[in-house]
């Protein structure tokens, strides 16, 4: 199974500070959040849609779209939930099913769903997974934190492939058993393989953490560190976008 | 577990976290609703086995890091926050022994509500709109109740198939 | 229909081991096949743990490799499969505790497949000899 989240290409996005690009992230979705004119929410929309378009590219953009697609959906069938007074917009027999208060709202809402789930998907196709520890490590993440994290993501196909194997090796064992009603018996034999997986993950415990010791892991003398964020050199400058476009926009789209 | 076990802690974290994001997006299993994950048996059976924290960190980290591979980035922090307090709420009910009956039923009700809640209250405030969060409460209450329910058997199961776990806990 | 007449002992034999005793787990797969009591089950389960020197109450999880390798081999032996393939058996396996194995599960003429990389245990073991060269199967 695949874990990158990362997807490799050329652009401004891809060349950013992480460090400053988290923290452009954090400061545009409270910007979504404000008290901005529904204009000025589209226009932001536009912006991120196009910077999507041009980094990670086109087929980022549409698998994006298509994941959140049936959230979208079920928010527009919804509206009529929402907002019950204002003037109506769409009536069945006397009945208000939509009012113009309420469908704007809608798409306040769907804009902003849709802003943050690029925002934040953006974040991580422009940056390897590697690098967005070492920028939040700058945050004063906790290196132990890091390292679980990197950790675990290598650790996911072998507990996956483990699962796969044992699937089989379970089903084989199990052929010739009277046949089960097709899928109670995929739920009863879920449990042996669960078992089964869940031995084989907590074995690989003791192992790993031998491997850290001796890679000299919780010993007190200071890390060094090999990879660091020093190819990324206009920080300053990337900060100081970050920090400008959103509260230039604010002050141009307030409401 | 002794204070210098650093090693040992983190490499418990680690497989845990990797275990919560396996169950919750390489098994599925087919209801009349569409796909049941079992992120929740996974939490469950963590927290009814090792410590709050390791429950807290795992639960949390592991439901973050499926919905950053999955392509569902947006999810993520409510994820960490929602899970994480599951595990480390269920962790901290079930930490006293002898587990009484009491304290398994207050157990799984406390992790249905705080799923079905937690999603609820924050999607309905950073996602989308209270009724779409609304429709998500039924089949998140039904997924952490089976959660709860195999995830208590899975911690049975292991205690007994695999003994030296009690050596891992904390 | 081919899941029911060969039996795969995979390299690893934690890929099937999930019960607490060694009982319990070769009472498992005769649990399923019908018209078996209590205590054909026990009895079986009994002389199959005696054939493979496995202790009853142990548990499967903390035992030794060998001993492991040794279960998953009276599993398969009570399921009394018609055809066998062992990968790799002799890995980490003395050849007489490999050979013994081999041998019980002959018992009721079942067909066996090993497959191995050390050329010292093909001689000990009669049969065909096949090798896979380049991709190429050829008889030896």
């Amino acid at each position: 199974m695949t874990v990158n989240t990362y997807l490799s290409n050329t652009g401004w996005l891809y060349r950013f500070d992480p460090r400053a690009k988290i923290f452009f992230l954090v400061l545009l979705l409270g910007w979504v959040f404000l008290p901005v004119t529904l204009a000025g929410l589209g226009c932001m929309l536009l912006l991120i849609l196009f910077t999507a378009l041009s980094n990670p590219g086109p087929r980022f953009v549409l698998s994006t779209f298509t994941s959140i697609l049936p959230m979208i959906i079920f928010m527009v069938l919804f509206a009529p939930f929402n907002v019950r007074s204002g003037t109506a917009l769409i009536t069945i027999h006397s009945f208000v099913l939509l009012t113009e208060e309420g469908a704007l709202q809608v798409l306040r809402l769907a804009i902003r769903f849709i802003s943050i789930t690029y925002l934040a998907t953006l974040l991580f196709a422009t940056t390897p997974m590697p690098e967005i520890l070492l920028a939040l490590q700058w945050y004063r993440l906790p290196y132990k934190a890091s390292l679980i994290i990197t950790l675990a993501f290598t650790y996911i196909p072998f507990i996956a492939d483990g699962f796969a194997q044992i699937e089989e090796s379970h089903r084989l064992r199990e052929a010739g058993a009277h046949l089960e009603r097709k899928r109670i018996g995929k739920i009863r034999s879920l449990i042996p393989t669960l078992t089964s997986s869940l031995v084989l993950a907590l074995r690989s415990i003791p192992t790993l953490a031998l491997s850290l010791e001796l890679r000299g892991y919780g010993r007190a003398n200071k890390r060094t560190r090999y990879h660091d964020l020093s190819s990324y050199r206009r920080t300053f400058t990337d900060f100081l976008i970050s920090g400008m476009i959103p509260v230039i926009s604010f002050l141009v789209f307030k409401a | 577990m002794n204070k210098e076990k650093h090693a040992l802690k983190v490499a418990v974290v680690t497989v845990l976290t990797a275990v919560v994001v396996v169950f919750t997006l390489v098994i599925r299993i087919p209801t009349t609703k569409g796909y049941l994950n079992l992120c929740d048996v996974a939490i469950c059976f963590i927290a009814f086995t090792f410590g709050p924290i390791s429950a807290f960190l795992a639960a949390g980290l592991g439901t973050a890091i499926a919905d950053l591979i999955s392509g569902y980035a947006q999810w993520a922090p409510i994820s960490f926050v929602v899970h994480g307090i599951e595990g480390l709420l269920i962790a901290l009910i079930v930490r006293k022994q002898p587990l009484s009956k009491m304290r398994i039923l207050l157990a799984a009700i406390g992790c249905i509500l705080t799923v079905s809640l937690g999603y609820f209250v924050l999607s309905a405030l950073f996602i989308s709109t209270v009724a779409v969060a609304a429709a998500e409460i039924p089949p998140n209450m039904i997924q952490a109740g089976v959660g709860a329910v195999f995830g208590f058997a899975l911690s049975k199961a292991i205690k007994r198939a695999y003994p030296p776990v009690s050596a891992l806990s904390w | 229909m081919l899941n029911r007449s060969v039996g795969y002992l995979f390299q690893n034999p934690d890929l099937q081991i999930f019960l607490p005793t060694v009982k319990e787990e070769l009472s498992y797969s005769l649990r399923r096949v019908k018209g078996l009591s209590e205590e054909e089950i026990a009895k079986k389960v009994a002389e199959c743990a005696d054939l493979f020197e496995l202790k009853l109450s142990h548990t499967p999880s903390t035992m030794s490799y060998p001993k492991r390798k040794a279960l998953q081999a009276a599993v398969y032996y009570l399921l009394d499969r018609p055809f066998y393939i062992l990968d790799e058996l002799d890995t980490a396996l003395t050849y007489h505790s490999a050979l013994t194995m081999i041998r019980h599960l002959q018992r009721n003429g079942a067909g066996i497949l090993i497959i191995t990389h050390d050329q010292q245990f093909i001689t000990r073991t009669g049969g065909r000899i096949y090798q896979i060269e380049e991709g190429r199967v050829s008889e030896r």
